[in-house]
């Protein structure tokens, strides 16, 4: 193909308003008509990836200078017709009556029913499966494929206490305290939802509501706010906070699988666990270093976003992958 | 919801759509306006002000099909306007901004470790090339992902230009860009 076509390809790619889009939603908007679009011009491939990736460099966002809540108040203030000062309830004293009885009935309801004996409940989700289960104060779990949770169900409404292997986000009904344990640390809280990292080595706690106390097994503790972060680097406990709203807080949630400088054999384990698949390549490409996402939806989809911006080339052949260099 | 609805409601007096219409659109707008000026404050006073009308004149408004189009309108015509009144120029959002710099930079470009150092110093380098308007033409394109027909009301200028100045300077960003690409890839093997 002459030099000249090539060019001109690659410029109406870059120009198209569904491509722009495509790309600039992280290969979700239109990417049924890409895909396709891909499987029919990949021999054109590195024309693609080249128009990919500039648009994404094109990306022209400053760093944010202005506090948006703080502009918002000013604007509701001077927009929003009925703002009232708060009005005062005085405590009456029969409800203070009535609050005292229902709490004594509170303690007559748990402590009856209780009766002696381990009845250890175990949820597991198996390869390829994202579960969420209840327990039984209505608190829940959902758990990434491969990961676990185990707790005392007889147990719970003394302690509500569950131990963890693998990626879970909790929501927890407000009560007394609900603790996850884990190798590598504990956390504690009251009512809230967080999320608990513990693949390949990894500590991650990441507090989305309320309020969440992390100690680790190294003894230091932290308190997270939401979009708190406490992650285990070595046996120091980093914490970090990530701003309100940003994208992919937990993003796994939505089926998005975010990686940060990790070694490219994680982002493999992963890809295995979400799809059942079997990926097979050389040894060196372990330990390459690997920032980026990709989305769980279609494994084809998902290969191409982790490949890519390595140069790597994949082919799929029933549920075993192969991944080589370009 | 869509962009008619949400403006529906606007203009009905829910304030919840005048929230929800600044959590969309309140980064797009910073990051727009701060490509002509540096000062956040006079950013933030003119989008304060912006929305305050907004509101206060929401009987009256038009219909529109895109808010962050209707917003861009405002928010360039009044950020010149008032740029123009602390530099002393007369006229400045009539006139074609030629002495309005519109400053594109590149931080976060999203590429792979040092390579993102080298594309982010390349693209710079190129941008600075170009023009204001093509730099905002492109802009808007790029970053708020508009139409053509979009960019043509937001800058008030023809179709025609408009994909003018997008081509053109589309054209001379690829060709630092593919020169770069070609670089790294001598150097990687």
């Amino acid at each position: 193909m002459a030099h000249e076509d090539l060019h001109k390809f690659q410029q109406d790619l870059i120009q198209d308003s569904s491509f722009i889009a495509w790309v600039k939603s992280e290969f979700d908007i239109d990417n049924d008509r890409w895909s396709v679009f891909i499987d029919e011009h990949i021999e054109k491939m590195d024309e693609i990836n080249n128009a990919i990736r500039f648009v994404v460099a094109l990306d022209f966002h400053d760093e944010n200078k202005i506090d948006t809540k703080a502009l918002w108040s000013k604007i509701e203030s001077e927009t929003k017709p009925d703002i009232k000062s708060a009005k005062i309830v005085k405590f009456k004293p029969w409800k203070m009556v009535a609050a005292i009885a229902s709490i004594a009935v509170a303690i007559l309801l748990i402590f009856k029913p209780l009766s002696h004996g381990d009845y250890l409940k175990t949820y597991k989700a198996s390869i390829t499966q994202r579960i969420k289960e209840p327990f039984p104060d209505g608190s829940a779990v959902t758990l990434n494929p491969g990961s676990e949770v185990t707790f005392n169900s007889k147990k719970w409404e003394q302690e509500r206490r569950v131990s963890l292997k693998g990626l879970a986000f909790f929501e927890v009904r407000k009560g007394a305290s609900f603790v996850v344990e884990t190798d590598k640390g504990k956390i504690t809280v009251l009512g809230t939802s967080f999320s608990v990292d513990t693949r390949n080595q990894h500590f991650e706690v990441i507090c989305k509501t309320g309020k969440v106390s992390v100690l680790s097994s190294f003894g230091q503790e932290t308190i997270l706010e939401p979009g708190g972060v406490a992650t285990l680097i070595g046996e120091h406990l980093h914490t970090q906070t990530r701003p309100e709203g940003a994208i992919g807080l937990v993003s796994w949630l939505d089926g998005t699988f975010t990686f940060n400088d990790v070694d490219y054999g994680e982002v493999i384990e992963e890809i295995e666990n979400q799809y059942g698949v079997k990926v097979n390549m050389e040894a060196s490409l372990y330990t390459l270093k690997y920032t980026g996402f990709f989305k769980n939806n279609h494994l084809n989809d998902a290969l191409f976003s982790i490949t890519w911006p390595l140069k790597l080339k994949y082919s799929i052949k029933g549920t075993e992958v192969f991944i080589v260099k370009e | 919801m869509d962009d008619l609805m949400l403006w529906m409601q606007l203009k009905k007096g829910e304030h919840q759509a005048l929230k929800k219409i600044y959590d969309q659109n309140i980064r797009n707008l910073e990051n727009y306006a701060l490509k002509f000026t540096p000062d956040s404050n006079l950013v933030e006073d003119t989008i304060h002000d912006i929305f305050v009308q907004i509101w206060q004149k929401r009987e009256t408004l038009g219909d529109t099909d895109s808010i962050i189009k209707y917003l861009c309108v405002t928010l360039r015509r009044e950020i010149i306007r008032r740029i123009g009144k602390a530099q002393n120029i007369v006229g400045l959002e009539h006139s074609d901004h030629k002495e309005l710099d519109f400053t594109l930079s590149i931080e976060d470009a999203i590429i792979q470790g040092e390579r993102a150092d080298m594309n982010s110093k390349k693209l710079q380098e190129a941008l600075k090339s170009l023009s204001s308007r093509q730099k905002e033409a492109i802009f808007l394109r790029y970053y708020e992902s508009m139409e053509y027909e979009d960019i043509c009301s937001v800058m008030d200028i023809s179709y025609q230009s408009v994909r003018n100045l997008i081509s053109k300077g589309i054209i001379e960003l690829r060709n630092q860009f593919t020169i770069w690409i070609f670089v790294v890839f001598f150097l990687n093997h």
